[in-house]
């Protein structure tokens, strides 16, 4: 019975910190899906309303409501900038440049916020309660049940968003092929910015509920940019509902395999796994093969 | 033709390599670089495009290493350079900046009190991205530049790696870490600025057994340098005492800690010894609070930090452990930094603070006995008993040994109502006053 428990104490604390990666994994599959780009900096667009929110919210006492719809205005106006000023004129250059690009962007943002604001580790308050539950031999708190519930809104949300609603098929119209979209009157670069904006609020909103977690500091999104990339490319790079399920297996492999096999192999399994997914499936786990034009 | 990177020059290199450091080859092949973009600025819309790509990597690679690793130079014999070897960016670098504040304050002191041999104290940084490749880098650089003294590195596995570069060097070393065989290399030039581990675990598990003997102890541990040393020790110390020891490391860096402490609460223990680093010892004990472990925990200096405090003061409630220059001490010359300091920066100093202000006050104090000569400097401090009383820069009495290692009081804490408060004083180990003689 105590192994049991043990065992689903570590289930819950995997998908906990599962849930995590997948949402900023979503940002990942969403920006393949929409615009053909991969965002090196989606880490940093998790540090950037972290800190944003320490400044409204810790610093500067607005209230909580106001200081989160002003971050999430403040990040989605970065998103838009960063696709008008860096992703729009490379985009004809190809992924390669773009990733190039992205990944300078993400050294200048945890630097900037290194060297013009603080090395130190900051703490934000609580969003949801602490206060453990136990369920039998196995305890939770609801910001573990807070977690996993809200990526999966959100996954579900986006869901929706890209296959049901109009603006979601012209942006996968986009990513099949620019050209032919364009020629069918979509507006691409518009469109596109659409997506960058989306996903600098998606990915906020993601930086909010883990900044209490994780603490805010300048190199934050460093290893979640890293594990979220992971996740991206085990569920599938084309599947939003693959951002989620690989952030889980993530969490999951990481937690169970250091508490059963060894704790300092911890990244080893993931990328073992990883390795394993590219393989057999290389296009994620849940991923479908696409023909691009 | 796409000139990408200048040749030899991966964005690796950028991320490693500091400008200063190019080799010859590539400053060349940058200037190729560079005068090929004078002759294609005519060039058509896509090259255009094609180098602002570039350039923005550049650029990015030059903001994120240049001022980190920035030297001021001054006339070499009216000032005395010291190097600050230190984890300036990486995971250190929030307690490196509390070292270098002390170090810092420190120079202002001495500056203003006419300096070392009458010479102002030049202060020069050099960023290790707090990894032990680099640190060896940053070290051959801050050599080359011929200062008195370095002070740094925090990681034990950084000193580790870089204190043979000053050792061959000649130059002495006043090292933040506390890895215990740091002192045993045989290395005349390396002093601390702090107790190494062994001292303030052998101080804090005699008081644990003597309060309440452990039935099982697990030890959480950072499993670099520093956690691994602090193990040795530990397990040494419970083997001699027969308490059945459980070690579980942990890696720099982690977020989660479920497996570990699941891994406490399945073992049985009823004390477990925190050995991580700050902010994984604020992750730990919301981890701990969270699943309810009925354990007494101890802790070690970063446990007691400012910046875990800052981020776990609940949870940090009743933890126990042994720290040296705590901020609630009840030392005067140790109060009146605390009150200026909390003035500045609006919270308590770290350790760290303390750490690199006493550690450049040291230096400054025996080169004004002996001299620029860094032998004699060396063999003046080996032994040397430096008496707070005699020297009202100190915070309190220090003493070192033959090996460099440096004995101070120590003080036996416990997190009450979320401040750190001071149990005993502890005295020093070794030298005048200290507990053995």
């Amino acid at each position: 019975m105590e192994a049991l428990n043990s065992f689903l104490q570590l289930l819950i604390g995997g998908l906990a910190t599962g849930a995590l990666y997948g949402m900023v994994a979503i940002g990942f599959v969403l920006l393949w899906q929409t615009s053909s780009t991969i965002n090196f900096a989606q880490g940093e667009l998790v540090m950037l309303p972290a800190f944003l929110m320490v400044l409204f919210y810790v610093v500067l006492h607005w209230p909580f409501l106001l200081a989160l719809l002003c971050t999430m205005g403040v990040c989605g106006l970065f998103g838009l900038a960063m696709q008008r000023g860096l992703v729009q004129p490379l985009i004809k250059e190809g992924v390669l440049v773009i990733v190039l690009a992205t990944l300078g962007l993400s050294l200048l943002l945890r630097y900037a916020a290194l060297v013009f604001w603080t090395p130190q580790v900051l703490f934000f308050p609580k969003i949801f309660s602490h206060t453990p539950m136990r369920l039998g031999g196995v305890i939770i708190t609801s910001e573990d049940f807070w977690v996993v519930l809200i990526a999966s809104a959100m996954i579900l949300a986006l869901w929706l968003f890209i296959k049901r609603t109009k603006v979601g098929k012209a942006m996968q119209a986009v990513a099949q092929n620019r050209d032919t979209a364009a020629l069918l009157g979509i507006r691409v670069a518009s469109l596109i910015g659409v997506t960058f904006v989306v996903n600098a609020v998606l990915t906020a909103a993601a930086g909010i509920l883990i900044a209490p977690i994780y603490f805010v500091r300048w190199d934050m999104g460093l290893f979640l940019g890293l594990k979220a990339f992971y996740a991206a490319i085990i569920g599938g790079f084309n599947q939003i509902h693959g951002a989620l399920i690989g952030g889980l297996l993530v969490g999951l492999i990481e937690t169970l395999c250091a508490a059963y096999l060894s704790n300092s192999y911890r990244d080893v399994y993931v990328l073992a796994f990883l390795f394993l997914v590219l393989m057999l499936k290389p296009d994620g786990l849940v991923g479908v093969r696409q023909v691009r034009y | 033709m796409d000139p990408g990177l200048p040749s030899g020059m991966s964005s690796e290199t950028c991320l490693t390599q500091p400008i200063e450091h190019l080799t010859i080859a590539q400053s060349k092949s940058l200037v190729s670089f560079y005068k090929y973009l004078q002759t294609m600025r005519g060039g058509g819309r896509a090259m255009q495009t094609r180098h602002l790509a570039t350039m923005l990597g550049l650029v990015s690679c030059l903001l994120a290493v240049v001022p980190l690793s920035h030297t001021q130079l001054e006339a070499a014999d009216d000032v005395v350079r010291i190097a600050g070897v230190l984890e300036i960016s990486g995971n250190g670098a929030a307690i490196t900046d509390f070292f270098t504040k002390g170090m810092k304050d420190a120079a202002e002191e001495i500056n203003a009190a006419g300096g070392i041999q009458g010479k102002k104290v030049v202060l020069d940084f050099y960023d290790t991205r707090s990894l032990p490749e680099p640190s060896v880098a940053a070290m051959k650089k801050a050599v080359a530049t011929k200062p008195f003294a370095v002070m740094g590195t925090i990681y034990s596995g950084s000193t580790l790696a870089n204190m043979s570069v000053a050792q061959k060097a000649g130059i002495p070393q006043f090292t933040g870490s506390e890895n215990w065989t740091i002192t045993r290399k045989d290395n005349p030039y390396i002093f601390r600025t702090s107790h190494h581990q062994g001292l303030a675990m052998e101080v804090l598990l005699d008081w644990a057994i003597r309060d309440k003997r452990p039935q099982q102890l697990a030890m959480m541990y950072v499993n670099n340098a520093f956690g691994v040393g602090a193990r040795d020790f530990v397990k040494t110390i419970l083997e001699r005492e027969q308490i059945p020891f459980l070690d579980i490391p942990a890696e720099q860096g982690q977020t989660d800690y479920t497996a570990e402490l699941t891994k406490v609460r399945d073992s049985g223990a009823d004390t477990l010894l925190l050995y991580l680093l700050e902010e994984e010892a604020a992750i730990a004990l919301r981890g701990i609070r969270k699943l309810g472990l009925p354990v007494r925990i101890l802790g070690d200096n970063p446990v007691f930090s400012t910046p875990t405090l800052r981020l776990a003061r609940e949870e940090a409630e009743g933890v126990v452990g042994v720290t040296t220059d705590i901020y609630s001490a009840d030392v005067p010359r140790l109060q009146r930094l605390v009150d200026r300091y909390k003035e500045r920066f609006n919270e308590e100093p770290d350790n760290e603070y303390f750490k690199g202000y006493n550690g450049l006050h040291t230096i400054a104090a025996v080169a004004n006995m002996v001299g620029l000569d860094q032998e004699k400097f060396i063999a003046k401090l080996h032994g040397l008993y430096l008496d707070d009383k005699v020297l009202p820069s100190l915070t309190e009495s220090i003493y070192y040994d033959e090996n460099g290692d440096l004995y101070k009081s120590s003080w036996l804490v416990r997190v009450e109502g979320g401040e750190v408060k001071v149990a005993k004083r502890l005295p020093p180990l070794k030298g005048p006053g200290s507990a053995r003689q």
